[in-house]
């Protein structure tokens, strides 16, 4: 995604005016892909992120990968967006993230796409499939929303049209990445996890603890994790400190 | 050991130091600027060097107002001298527990320092304007009075111990005269004894004059009133009508005193956080869980969010002049 194809993004995010509907997760992808020469790093860091999470060759067939974290707010959707990003960037074909908790939808604002039907409604036998997976203002990035928030979202999740569902996209969409609900607090979650391929844990550096992240590893039993991601990690010095130093930024390389 | 680790966990904790690296000088400071209700009252006093060397005048390196400074603050460290302070200034000291409280506010506020080479200043503190007063008052009439006293007692030995040398020298004098009356020589004028007898007959006439002089100097110290008072009031202690400002020693070294304070708390408040917190921060950390494999780290980027301009430029001037610098 060239930065001149950005340009009706950075226009649609002007208009929304930060202050009035705050969205981190986007706030991230936004940044990361308007503003190329300062976030570099983070665009190059979820490029590798994708590479070793998902088979980036052009053999790769479809595959799909679970993303969830030990609790809420840890990044797991900032982190589930770079990856499709990165994914539809490299891979060239469709990339879906579909938003499993359905308790707490946030993707639809956070991409800021009027969706009020989503998953649950599909689940619910109330909508067909179609008309809600939506297209982003991404390049070959499609989101299949939440929908409107279910109380218990449990029977919906352990639904054999659920199984079903992902086996039809598998076939629509070359990488499906399913942002879950986090492992500790949703008793889904790992349930959720066993429908993809993978697991990817997300974890927020300072934040998450380690036995937090322990516990979320024991909860997700065999499903195979493939890593974790650190997210929000601070710089070991302040920029303008390394740069007058001269030395490296980051804490992890 | 490597200081990055440290450096990163501060990162995320920085926090934790605001309330004590921030709050708390700015808090002492702010008490420190705050005007205490303590009042001062406060006297000048001239002080003479001594013109007789019989009278003691301290330590010839230092001034007169030195010495004199030095001679109270010595007086003020005993029981008698404080006493008859506290008497003059009506303190309670009936019981022991008034006597030990009001030798103790004397002593704890009253101060002598030389201002000049001839001007002590005595101070003393009070929470009480009039006792500050009453106080200040009361030691330099009592240090004038215990001075006069002490000048007048030096002058007594001193006319005394003048009075033996006079006695002393007379007989000296006496025998070295009836030494040459009685010695019957065959020289004449150019016998040696004789001459000797004349020379030692008159150094003991001069020994006796001088005998006679510092008698009659000292007596008349002794007899002229006024001549021992050697110390005159030049400001008269007055009731405080406002009470003191911030001494600059407070401004200084109280939120000196605050930073070092609140940097060992925050210091020790992060080494406990630091110990105690195990959150996963940096690759290293990932340890704990084996087999674990980390696929990559995104760094923060809510900070750049909203862009501090001021900070911004800042931040860029700091760079540049690294950058100037390094080549």
């Amino acid at each position: 995604m060239s930065l001149e194809q950005t340009r009706p993004w950075e226009a649609a995010r002007n208009e929304t005016a930060w202050g009035k509907k705050w969205s981190p997760a986007l706030a991230q992808i936004d940044d990361l892909t308007l503003t190329a020469p300062v976030f570099g790093v983070i665009e190059e860091r979820f490029r590798q992120i994708a590479a070793r999470c998902l088979d980036m060759t052009s053999e790769a067939g479809s595959q799909s990968i679970a993303i969830s974290s030990a609790t809420a707010g840890e990044g797991k959707t900032t982190v589930s967006i770079g990856i499709a990003s990165a994914a539809a960037r490299n891979l060239g074909s469709d990339v879906l993230i579909v938003e499993t908790d359905l308790r707490r939808p946030q993707l639809a604002d956070d991409f800021r796409i009027e969706a009020n039907l989503g998953l649950a409604d599909y689940l619910s036998g109330e909508v067909e499939l179609e008309p809600v997976i939506q297209p982003t203002r991404m390049e070959n990035v499609w989101l299949l929303p939440a929908g409107r928030p279910s109380a218990n979202p449990g029977p919906l999740l352990r639904s054999k049209t659920f199984q079903e569902l992902l086996k039809n996209l598998h076939e629509a969409y070359g990488t499906i990445i399913i942002d879950a609900p986090p492992l500790l607090t949703s008793p889904h979650a790992a349930v959720i996890a066993r429908q993809a391929e993978a697991l990817l844990l997300v974890a927020r550096a300072g934040r998450t603890h380690i036995q937090d992240a322990a516990q979320a590893l024991k909860a997700v039993g065999d499903v195979p994790v493939r890593g974790i991601v650190l997210n929000g990690t601070r710089e070991w010095l302040p920029g303008w400190v390394s740069r007058f130093l001269g030395v490296s930024r980051f804490a992890i390389e | 050991m490597s200081m990055k680790p440290f450096i990163i966990a501060a990162r995320y904790k920085y926090l934790l130091i605001v309330p004590f690296a921030v709050i708390l000088p700015v808090a002492i400071i702010f008490a420190a600027l705050q005007r205490t209700s303590n009042y001062t009252s406060w006297s000048n006093l001239w002080v003479e060097q001594p013109l007789s060397p019989t009278v003691d005048s301290g330590n010839s390196f230092l001034t007169p107002a030195q010495n004199r400074a030095n001679d109270l603050t010595e007086l003020l460290a005993t029981d008698s001298f404080t006493m008859k302070v506290a008497q003059k200034a009506n303190l309670p000291t009936g019981t022991e527990t008034e006597k030990n409280t009001s030798l103790a506010a004397i002593r704890s506020g009253t101060s002598a320092s030389a201002t000049g080479r001839q001007l002590v200043s005595v101070s003393h503190t009070d929470n009480n304007p009039a006792d500050a007063h009453r106080i200040a008052d009361a030691v330099v009439t009592t240090y004038i009075a215990d001075t006069d006293a002490r000048t007048k007692v030096l002058i007594q030995q001193a006319v005394l111990f003048d009075q033996s040398n006079v006695d002393a020298a007379q007989k000296a004098l006496a025998d070295a005269q009836s030494a040459v009356t009685g010695y019957h020589g065959s020289g004449g004028s150019t016998d040696p004894q004789l001459t000797s007898l004349i020379s030692s007959a008159q150094a003991a006439q001069a020994t006796l004059n001088d005998a006679n002089k510092q008698l009659r100097s000292d007596q008349q110290l002794l007899e002229s009133p006024g001549t021992t008072n050697l110390i005159s009031v030049t400001d008269q202690a007055s009731t405080p009508t406002s009470p003191d400002g911030v001494k600059k020693t407070k401004l200084l070294m109280f939120p000196a005193a605050g930073m070092l304070l609140a940097i060992s708390l925050a210091a020790a408040l992060f080494g406990f956080v630091l110990r105690t917190d195990n959150s996963i921060r940096v690759a290293e950390d990932l340890q704990a869980l084996p087999g674990l494999l980390l696929l990559g780290s995104v760094p923060d980027v809510s900070n750049l969010k909203k862009r501090n301009w001021p900070r911004h430029f800042f931040r860029l001037a700091v760079t540049a002049l690294g950058s100037t610098v390094q080549r």
